[in-house]
């Protein structure tokens, strides 16, 4: 009897011996299974921190506020030197010239006034954290004495601060003129280039 | 049995292994594609904020330096929405012209995927009403503007025309008419001064604007005169000499989408070609 129940034990032992070796068998590969998809989860943030998405993102906001700010009806009545067309008008001549630029690149207070002139005051507006720089370049075409025609460029920049080197910096072009309605060959022909990064 | 629960457990581990590996491809291949698709709806974007200050750089010259006023009107006839082009005969548009070049240029030095193509501007100075294609066109060499309309049949938008004449040299009224009775509305008020005084002289007249029709204001041989004819075309010519201002209004019908009435620079006026891209696009140029 002693012998069976010795025996019984033995078996017992034996099948925990492998029960035990199962359920640690079955921890390992649920960590494995674990540590993948924490790894893949990681990657992918990763790469969509780093992705080029992101960036284009940038680059789509920069042409979206740019396209706001020339857009025809948004500059009707504004009176404000930092409205709608006038902004960038005003960044490139008389603006610069009289020291007017974007303070910090900010942009949001003159998206601000855009959209406030064209909704209203109470309307709630949520801030960007966009920076843009805009960099003005004029030709101005005269003719001289002799019937040649000299180029005259001036550069005008609205920044008024550092330009970020340690992120994306997404870019655009426009072409815009300043027209001169006593003297039309005073006119201005620009090409605005627009840089666009995060806060 | 405990092999086989064992081999059931090795298999369903590797397709669960497998089909999370599948998941991860179908995840990178679909992100790569959005980032492609992405990237192109980015510089499409940046191709069209292009098209648009190009546009726009041609509208203010325009509004600045073509010497042409376009607008729409409502409130003189409530019967009608109308289009007025307001202008001097002979109108200077060297100014235009010499701005039209200078962005040219610099357009196409700066961007040579672009070609503004503008020499029908300069020619005639052509503005089309869309969407019912009535053209308002000058031949600058004969002092004269001229008004095109596609359809002028009953069923046609266009219904009349009101012609607002000031700073003529003589409005003298008496010069016989010659016209045909119809249903299409031709009024004339013309003044000697300028702004618009009390008119010396007033033509009101239904007509058939298929026939030959001609109304003449001032002393012959030195007439200003407005030729209808060929399903409403205008012919206005001035040989008084001075500079008379001409106000010509469209009198289109009520009930035309308002919002969708506008004035063009007809043609194709700005052609982008990237062959990066592989895009082509080309525009008029919207003024009103």
């Amino acid at each position: 009897m002693k012998e069976q129940e010795v025996n019984l034990i033995k078996l017992h032992l034996s099948f925990g011996d492998k029960k035990a070796f199962i359920f640690a068998l079955d921890a390992v590969f649920a960590l494995i299974i674990v540590i993948i998809t924490l790894t893949i989860a990681n990657l992918y943030i990763a790469r969509i921190e780093h992705s080029s998405t992101a960036e284009l993102q940038i680059a789509k906001r920069g042409n979206d506020i740019i396209k706001l700010i020339t857009e025809e009806n948004t500059t009707k009545n504004f009176l404000s030197p930092y409205g709608g067309r006038e902004a960038i008008d005003a960044l490139t001549l008389d603006g610069i010239a009289n020291g007017n630029n974007i303070p910090d690149n900010n942009i949001n207070f003159i998206l601000e006034n855009i959209i406030e002139n064209i909704r209203g005051q109470d309307i709630e507006i949520s801030e960007l954290n966009v920076r843009m720089k805009i960099t003005s370049k004029c030709n101005k075409y005269v003719v001289s004495g002799g019937g040649g025609i000299t180029t005259v460029q001036t550069i005008y920049s609205s920044n008024n601060g550092p330009t970020p080197d340690d992120r994306f910096i997404a870019g655009g072009q426009i072409f815009y003129i300043i027209p001169d309605n006593v003297n039309p060959s005073g006119t201005y022909y620009c090409i605005g280039e627009y840089q666009t990064w995060l806060e | 049995m405990a092999r086989v629960k064992g081999f059931l457990f090795t298999v369903g581990f590797m397709i669960f292994c497998a089909a999370l590996l599948t998941l991860i491809v179908i995840i990178f291949s679909t992100t790569y594609q959005e980032d492609k698709r992405f990237s192109e709806i980015v510089a499409l974007d940046r191709l069209q904020t292009l098209d648009n200050s190009i546009q726009h750089s041609i509208k203010e010259a325009f509004t600045s330096y073509a010497g042409i006023n376009v607008t729409f009107r409502k409130e003189d006839n409530p019967d009608f929405t109308d289009v007025m082009f307001n202008e001097t005969i002979p109108n200077n548009v060297d100014a235009f012209n010499f701005n039209l070049d200078y962005i040219k240029l610099l357009v196409e030095s700066e961007y040579n995927y672009t070609f503004l193509n503008v020499s029908h501007i300069k020619e005639t100075l052509p503005l089309l009403v869309e969407p019912y294609n009535i053209l308002y066109t000058h031949n600058f060499a004969n002092n004269q503007i001229q008004i095109i309309p596609e359809d002028a049949s009953p069923t046609s938008m266009l219904k009349g025309y009101r012609f607002v004449v000031t700073n003529l040299i003589s409005t003298e009224c008496q010069v016989q008419n010659i016209y045909v009775n119809g249903i299409f509305i031709v009024e004339i008020e013309a003044s000697e001064s300028d702004p618009f005084g009390n008119p010396n002289c007033i033509k009101n007249f239904v007509i058939d604007p298929d026939k030959n029709n001609k109304f003449s204001i001032g002393i012959p041989p030195d007439l200003f005169t407005i030729e209808i004819s060929n399903g409403g075309g205008v012919t206005i010519t001035n040989d008084q000499g001075g500079s008379p201002k001409v106000a010509s209004i469209l009198y289109l019908d009520p009930n035309i989408d308002y919002n969708k009435t506008k004035v063009v620079l007809p043609g194709s006026v700005i052609r982008i070609s990237d062959p990066y891209l592989k895009v082509y696009r080309k525009d008029s140029i919207r003024i009103l």
